[in-house]
């Protein structure tokens, strides 16, 4: 009688119609638990583990976090699939209270500037005590505050900061990377919320806001498909199935036979920039005059791409004319409307020419930012050009060097110790 | 919404069935699948649910006229203006810039130059579908084959049933008239597990072996000019088993979700690759399109019984229409007059080919077929020559990546294709270790849609 019931509900689970709708629940129910698992364990580096899901801090990541990962590697190596070209290095990231990444030991200190920008000031990619905005630190008397994201400018919010921060007066330093030349300048008014936010914002207040947008943004980071994007990209290894993300990424080789990676839509010189070089310089001259108000001195930091400073070294070089500098063009046009200007590309092409002689790179090959000697020579170009010819305006307090440093033209910093401290999962080409 | 997405198996699906079987009265039933196959296929582009309402209302009306008026006269006009409507509709949205392109390479060709600029027209999903739904309706009420109907959410329900909504299969109203009348009666339990079975058949069909090939011969095909003998050879039997498993795959789920509602949907696939000669395939190969082409195209053209001159060129120009049915492109109709031209010269040749051996019969069916579907697959004649020219040249190999996972996935689709009973075959009445086999089979697919690539269907181009 025992058996014959036990048959009969085994019988009934074991069914179609009765298992498959409850596995679907169970990898739901998966999925849904999985997202309270920081996403952290499942990124390869800062900028996916630390994103910022609640639309309150004003910064890029998520408030007063950390993150340290002894295996971390670049992000083209990750766009193109290509585990055999990741070079491993630790990273460690640290964020402050408003979602910027800023170690714990500035806090509370007045800073002597504000350094905005995209990916290459955040500096995911180096030591903290390496990033740029800790490097020109020791050019000046006191911090700069790291307040380089993904976000749109918006003078307020900049504005704002600088309230919090307590900062009457500094320097506003503006990284500004070549690729962006091919892009309208952010609009100088800032756009209205939408009337939807606006309600959301009334209805619910910011703190629900708050957890509403983190809500709504969990939704988006599915911890089940990145497990499952992983396996994808395990069997899309060219022999069980072809590697669909590779054309993401170009693969070159070096003159002295090393290989780099570079991101195959910025392969090519930035074109189509002339419109744009004159719609930038008005928008930096705007800024310019706007935050003089308050005190503060804007200096534009020209960084070339990756594909502009090592497309004259591949075995088939892609050389820039001088026509299609747009850095070039750019720092005249600046230059001749008074706004402070260092351009890292000429420093950046030389230090890298010779470096690469002796397979030291500048920026990671597998990745698309610079590496700390990259860092290093824009610190030191910006040292050594705002320092020689302060330019008219300028805190003076400011532009005194920290002791110890000496004031001189930019020199490719010895950059030996920082190569042995990564792992090249490949050496050869 | 794609049947193979997490938003259609967690949310829609769910909420669908729930909202369905808790609801009880026939009508609301009507009107509930009405709403949800609104939802499904507003989730491409709103804007086409009102083109799909208006073909609905039109064929609704025709059908109405079919029942008040009887003479002749206005019969026929109920008949010709709402297929008119749906055929300017079909015509506009689908062929409307290949009209313009054509026109223009036509006057070129005769050195009196028109420089047409192609609309920017964006073709609404199914719409050769629904369509057709609906212009089969209304030739059947005029011809007294159905009684219309007076329920406007009857006719409705038909028309926008998700499950066959964009892609088929071509389901007739007298198909599905008896189960629609016993909506409201139909019992939850009877179809669920067949229903199920299908689906998840269908599935593994589609993201296992349809998908896996597609992953490498489409990389592969975009730079078909470099391929090698055996690499065209290679992509184009992918191609053969992709598009079979794609759609049939997508025919399957389209029964199973049928049967979850207690519709039964009519068969669409009949394991074409095992046909004995192209006639044979025709009767195997997109059952419903190719009775649809049969009943309302090559039969009033005449058929098969008048002189044999008469007879293929009913046979010809239904082929022509069929590929022409299929895209906005001359290499689908050359395709059709592929297929029309080898049902001619099977019908001449008929006592010599059935004299094969019926392995020989099924190898040459299936390298017929096989050849057509370059031209199915080719975007231009120029593509088309170049991958044949390749399959029947020599050509040494070179590396085609994922050349493993395409020879796994291709053997598996050819052992299933060519030796297993297909879905319709199957009595679905599994035994626990092939229920645990579905499970498995089921959950590497949720895994693979989970990862954020849900690759839509094949047919819903067409």
């Amino acid at each position: 009688m025992m058996s014959t019931e036990g048959d009969v509900r085994m019988t009934h689970r074991l069914r179609v119609g009765w298992l498959l709708p409850r596995l679907m629940l169970a990898v739901m129910a998966t999925d849904v638990a999985l997202r309270f698992v920081p996403l952290g364990m499942f990124a390869f580096r800062p900028n996916e583990a630390l994103q910022r899901l609640h639309a309150m801090p004003e910064g890029p990541f998520e408030p007063n976090r950390e993150y340290h990962n002894a295996r971390s590697y670049g992000d083209l190596a990750a766009l193109g699939n290509l585990p055999q070209r990741r070079i491993y290095r630790r990273a460690d990231f640290s964020t402050d209270a408003f979602g910027f990444h800023n170690p714990e030991a500035t806090a509370g200190i007045a800073p002597a500037g504000i350094l905005l920008g995209d990916s290459f000031a955040i500096g995911a990619e180096v030591p903290e005590e390496k990033t740029l905005s800790a490097q020109l630190a020791g050019v000046f008397l006191g911090p700069i505050y790291n307040a380089g994201g993904y976000l749109p400018f918006d003078l307020e919010h900049i504005r704002k900061l600088a309230g919090r921060l307590q900062m009457r007066r500094g320097l506003l330093i503006y990284e500004f990377l070549e690729v962006h030349a091919q892009e309208l300048p952010p609009a100088a008014a800032p756009q209205r919320p939408s009337w939807r936010r606006r309600l959301v914002l009334r209805v619910l207040g910011a703190r629900g806001w708050y957890l509403v947008s983190g809500f709504i943004s969990s939704l988006d980071h599915s911890r089940l498909r990145l497990l499952a994007e992983k396996f994808e990209r395990a069997m899309q290894n060219d022999v069980v199935l072809p590697n669909s993300f590779a054309s993401n990424v170009s693969q070159e080789r070096l003159r002295n036979g090393d290989w780099i990676l570079f991101i195959s839509s910025r392969i090519e010189p930035v074109s189509s920039w002339n419109a744009t070089a004159a719609r930038w310089t008005d928008f930096f001259c705007w800024v310019s005059r706007e935050v003089s108000r308050d005190g503060l001195e804007l200096v534009v930091l020209l960084v070339p791409n990756k594909s502009t400073v090592y497309g004259p070294l591949l075995d088939s070089p892609r050389v820039q004319t001088e026509t299609e500098s747009v850095l070039g063009e750019l720092e005249r046009r600046l230059r001749e409307r008074g706004v402070p200007v260092v351009n890292a590309s000429p420093a950046f092409r030389e230090a890298a020419a010779d470096m690469a002689k002796r397979h030291q790179y500048i920026y990671w090959q597998d990745d698309i930012h610079w590496n700390e000697c990259g860092v290093s020579i824009a610190a030191a170009e910006f040292q050594a050009q705002i320092g020689s010819q302060p330019p008219p305006g300028l805190v003076s307090k400011a532009l005194q060097p920290a002791a110890g440093v000496e004031r001189k033209a930019a020199l490719p910093p010895d950059c030996d110790s920082r190569q042995e401290n990564a792992v090249t999962s490949s050496s050869s080409p | 919404m794609l049947f193979n997405s997490l938003p259609f198996l967690f949310v829609f699906l769910p909420v669908a069935y729930l909202g369905f079987w808790k609801l009880k009265k026939k009508n609301h039933r009507f009107v509930w699948l009405t709403l949800t196959g609104y939802i499904f296929y507003g989730m491409w582009n709103y804007k086409f649910c009102a083109l799909m309402a208006l073909s609905t209302l039109v064929s609704y009306l025709a059908g109405l006229g079919f029942l008040r008026w009887q003479e002749p006269r206005i019969r026929k006009l109920c008949l010709v203006v709402p297929i008119t409507v749906d055929l300017l509709l079909l015509g506009f949205f689908k062929y409307f810039n290949l009209f313009l392109d054509t026109l223009t390479h036509l006057s070129s060709w005769l050195h009196a130059p028109m420089h047409l600029h192609a609309l920017d027209i964006v073709l609404p999903v199914g719409i050769s579908f629904y369509t057709f739904h609906t212009i089969t309706y209304i030739v059947d009420s005029y011809r007294r084959v159905v009684v219309p109907t007076k329920n406007v959410f009857e006719f409705s329900c038909y028309v926008s049933l998700f499950s066959q909504l964009v892609a088929g299969p071509i389901v007739r109203f007298r198909q599905v008239q008896a189960d629609l009348e016993n909506l409201g009666r139909t019992d939850r339990k009877r179809w669920l597990d067949r229903g199920w079975s299908f689906f998840a058949i269908g599935m593994m069909k589609k993201v296992l072996i349809a998908d896996t090939i597609a992953a490498v011969i489409n990389p592969a095909l975009l730079d078909y000019g470099q391929l090698s003998t055996l690499g065209a050879w290679l992509c184009v039997l992918g191609y053969t088993y992709q598009l079979y498993f794609d759609f049939s795959g997508y025919s399957d789920m389209a029964v199973g979700l049928g049967y979850m509602f207690g519709i039964c949907l009519p068969q669409n696939f009949n394991s074409p690759y095992r046909a004995l000669n192209i006639g044979d395939f025709w009767h195997r190969w997109h059952i419903s399109l190719s009775t649809c082409l049969r009943d309302y195209f090559y039969i009033p053209l005449g058929g098969s019984r008048s002189a044999p001159w008469v007879v293929y060129r009913n046979l010809m120009i239904t082929m022509l229409l069929g590929g022409l049915w299929h895209g906005a492109n001359w290499t689908f109709v050359f395709w059709g007059g592929y297929h029309g031209a080898l049902l001619c010269l099977y019908r001449v040749y008929r006592d010599d080919w059935d004299y094969l051996p019926v392995s020989l019969q099924r190898l040459g069916t299936f390298f017929l077929v096989v050849v057509g579907w370059v031209f199915f697959r080719s975007g231009s004649f120029g593509m088309a020559w170049t991958l044949l020219s390749r399959m029947f040249s020599w050509r040494p190999s070179t590396f085609l990546p994922g050349l493993h996972g395409l020879l796994v996935a291709v053997t598996l689709a050819a052992a299933i294709a060519h030796l297993a009973p297909n879905t319709f075959e199957i009595k679905h009445e599994w035994r626990p270790w092939t229920v645990a086999g579905f499970a498995t089979g089921y959950l590497a697919c949720l895994l693979v849609i989970a990862a954020g690539h849900p690759s839509p269907f094949l047919y819903f181009q067409f």
